[in-house]
């Protein structure tokens, strides 16, 4: 066993919803299904200031996840049927006392767990400690050049030299004990940032992670972060040939589909939500990342910290708001940020629902991470 | 090494443990960006309950930052969760340990870091995977969550259907209009759209079924798409067919997800009639659009209203719906109204004692019924406490 992930399997700019098509179904037929996935942080604070920080539109009433609160938060989710648990959402889960704990324990009850992290606190010890639990473990990083990363990251610009050093020691463990863990790397592209995406695909062959995804920035509906859609056109060429710098273990993938949608949606429906939710990192149960400030309170299901989720999941009021997204007043164009973490779900599903394309079973080997949809 | 001979010596900066494990427990909650545990060398220690673990992770970071030595102090309680021989055999892996007593705190002071620990140390092997639990999560909530009845009654609707014929008049297709007529045919029924062909409206409808419940249910998706793109009549009149004819107090009729197909076949008929029309639509009309962007406008009246208008419209709702949820009427205020149907409220104090997500919903729906339909009811956002560092609209402090 090489420990390497097959590429030809990863599926970087898409969705893996077709390969559940059960749960698909259930929910078509008006069922209480379990989510998926679930996007959620394990605290709302972060060691870093990113320019393009989402968070800082999430803002919500803080509360604190304890270890007692995710260990049974995961219980419940085991017990219900959620598949995979994601800790990236609005803060750095990996300052959360209860991070390794959190990992460990999902993974023991069978969920797949993963981390998107900026990588910094994650020293060799942490990672000999949770790269055996993890499905798939990505770093953050939008620069290549360490007097960049520090702009752009609003860092110190020797954290770049220490998360460059921590995806080695990454990339040396999963060598050495053959772990089937998926590292990766992440940069959000933001127009300005067109100076170092090649630079960063090259540190990425250095370093051998097993990807590298090149993303778009979302922002809300207001364009409060005044992302400038119409600008990432002129960056496809560099894109491109960020792309060809991929080999046999080496991936660079652009997400294609998100870019060139330039922050537009094909639908209005937001069917996605039942099947992936997220999770603030104040504990906060909302249908979408991009509801979890304060004025979005309508859609607020309730909070892990004061609730079992297992309950909050039967109880009508879950229902109510997921309903509330599906139904003939709510409409995604409109309502919505750009370019949301359900947005290819949803796309796929309003195409179903409206019957332009029939959700099949998919031919062929699964993907990874089908847990992740 | 005798504490008495370690008290001499201690000369590194002392770090009050404690002081420090409180702060960064307060800064997980009140400071979100560039966070940090503030001593040099520490930036990436994470606490722990467990006083072992919290101190091996502060010593992992200290020698992964390159910090020569640490020298915390630990007040009593503190102190006592770990003996010396502990404390002294956990500073090893990272270092020369000293330890020394000030009354009743311990100063544990490792020197000479920057050796790295092990690759995998003791208690820290890697763990292999546990055998996947993937065939109980199989069964999932799916499988757990009950099973529709074959064919749900339609009485509800039925009855709401006669309400509405009794008062409005049947639409019907009028032949003289200018625009292409297209149908479809299923079950013994029939829908006839008349559709323009410059914004692809649908200008008027006619419908034929050979009951009356069928025949009162089109007539009424008839009505219901006159004025409407047949993209979004296709699209989704069924959903919002199946919205105006549920009687509020009914609830919702499934379970999850309420998609029209599912509430009964009678609106599968109605998508399905609406999807035939389309396609004939598009064949003979060479229409290619998919991508539906319809949105509904407020009424007329509403739109015509001076914001100052709108404001006095939406407190003079409030003030007497508010009551009726338990609420003063302080308790909301009218903040803003943006884009025409953006509401944004104020909320009193008095609200932090309340379930706050189901009265907004609640006030939101009351706001549609008394107002106008098409308002959207959100709450003052709560703008992040921290330096902002692109936001378009940026805020002075």
């Amino acid at each position: 066993m090489t420990g390497m992930t097959d590429h030809t399997q990863l599926i970087l700019d898409g969705t893996k919803i077709p390969w559940h098509l059960d749960r698909v179904e259930a929910w078509q037929r008006g069922e209480r299904i379990a989510p998926i996935t679930i996007d959620m942080a394990l605290t709302r604070a972060c060691n870093y200031a990113c320019e393009y920080c989402y968070a800082m539109l999430q803002e919500n009433d803080r509360k604190v996840i304890t270890r007692d609160v995710i260990l049974r938060f995961l219980d419940d989710c085991a017990e219900i049927g959620v598949k995979g648990i994601s800790f990236v959402s609005d803060g750095e889960s990996t300052l959360s006392p209860a991070f390794v704990d959190a990992i460990k324990h999902g993974h023991s009850l069978g969920l797949s767990m993963a981390v998107g992290t900026n990588g910094l606190a994650i020293t060799r010890m942490k990672a000999e400690e949770i790269l055996p639990h993890l499905t798939y473990l990505r770093i953050n990083i939008s620069a290549g050049e360490r007097q960049r990363y520090a702009q752009i990251m609003g860092v110190r610009e020797e954290w770049f030299d220490r998360v460059c050093q921590n995806v080695k020691d990454m990339v040396a463990i999963k060598q050495r004990d053959g772990l089937p863990v998926t590292l990766g790397l992440q940069m959000v592209v933001m127009p300005s940032y067109e100076d170092q995406i090649l630079p960063l695909a090259q540190l990425g062959k250095e370093l051998r992670p097993d990807y590298l995804v090149l993303k778009h920035c979302s922002d809300n509906e207001d364009g409060d972060l005044g992302v400038e859609y119409d600008k990432y056109e002129a960056l496809y060429e560099k894109l491109r040939r960020a792309e060809a710098l991929s080999d046999e273990s080496y991936r660079v993938a652009v997400k294609w589909s998100k870019i060139e949608a330039k922050g537009q949606r094909s639908y209005q429906r937001c069917y996605g939500a039942p099947f992936m939710i997220q999770i603030s990192g104040s504990g906060l149960v909302a249908p979408c990342g991009m509801l979890f400030n304060e004025r979005y309170k309508k859609f607020h299901i309730g909070n892990i910290c004061e609730t079992g989720f297992k309950e909050m999941w039967s109880s009508d009021r879950y229902w109510e708001v997921m309903n509330y997204l599906a139904g003939p007043q709510f409409n995604a164009q409109t309502m919505c940020g750009s370019l949301c973490l359900q947005h290819k779900v949803n796309e796929t599903l309003d195409a179903h629902v409206k019957g332009l394309v029939q959700l099949r079973n998919p031919n062929g080997a699964a993907p990874e991470h089908l847990a992740f949809i | 090494m005798s504490t008495a001979a370690a008290l001499q010596t201690l000369d590194a900066e002392v770090i009050d443990y404690d002081a420090l494990y409180a702060d960064y427990a307060q800064s997980l909650v009140d400071t979100l960006r560039g966070f940090s545990a503030k001593v040099p060398g520490l930036e990436l220690w994470v606490p722990d309950e467990n006083l072992g673990v919290s101190l091996r992770n502060l010593l992992d970071s200290a020698a992964s930052l390159g910090r020569v030595s640490v020298c915390l102090r630990l007040g009593e309680a503190t102190a006592q969760q770990l003996s010396e021989a502990e404390l002294s055999e956990l500073g090893r892996a990272f270092g020369d340990v000293r330890l020394a007593r000030r009354g009743a705190a311990v100063l544990f002071e490792v020197s000479r870091l920057g050796v790295p620990p092990s690759p995998s140390p003791a208690g820290l092997a890697p763990e292999r995977r546990a055998a996947p639990a993937a065939e109980r999560l199989a069964t999932s909530a799916a499988a757990r969550s009950p099973q529709p009845p074959a064919e749900r009654s339609f009485e509800v609707y039925e009855a709401r259907l006669r309400e509405l014929s009794a008062t409005v008049a049947p639409a019907r297709v009028v032949v003289d209009r200018v625009g292409v007529t297209v149908g479809a045919s299923l079950d013994a029924c029939s829908l006839q759209l008349v559709v323009t062909p410059d914004q692809h409206l649908i200008v008027s409808a006619g419908s034929h079924a050979p009951d009356e419940v069928r025949r009162l249910l089109l007539a009424e998706l008839c009505r219901l798409v006159i004025g409407l793109p047949l993209l979004e009549a296709c699209y989704h009149g069924a959903l919002r067919l199946e919205h105006r004819l549920r009687p509020p107090a009914s609830g919702r009729p499934l379970a999850g997800i309420v998609l029209p197909r599912a509430v009964h076949p009678h609106f599968a008929l109605v998508d399905d009639l609406m999807r035939g029309a389309l396609a004939s639509y598009r064949k003979v009309a060479g229409f290619d659009v998919t991508r539906g962007q319809f949105d509904d406008r407020p009424r007329a009246d509403w739109l015509a209203a001076s914001l100052e208008e709108r404001k006095q419209r939406l407190e003079l709702a409030l003030a007497e719906l508010l009551p009726g949820l338990g609420l003063a009427v302080a308790d909301v205020s009218v903040v803003s109204i943006r884009y025409d149907v953006r509401v944004e409220l104020g909320l009193s104090e008095a609200w932090k004692q309340l379930d706050q997500p189901p009265l907004v919903m609640a006030l939101e729906r009351e706001l549609q019924a008394r107002v106008d339909p098409r308002l959207e009811v959100y709450v003052q956002e709560l703008k992040d406490k921290n330096q902002l560092r692109r936001l378009a609209l940026v805020e002075t402090p």
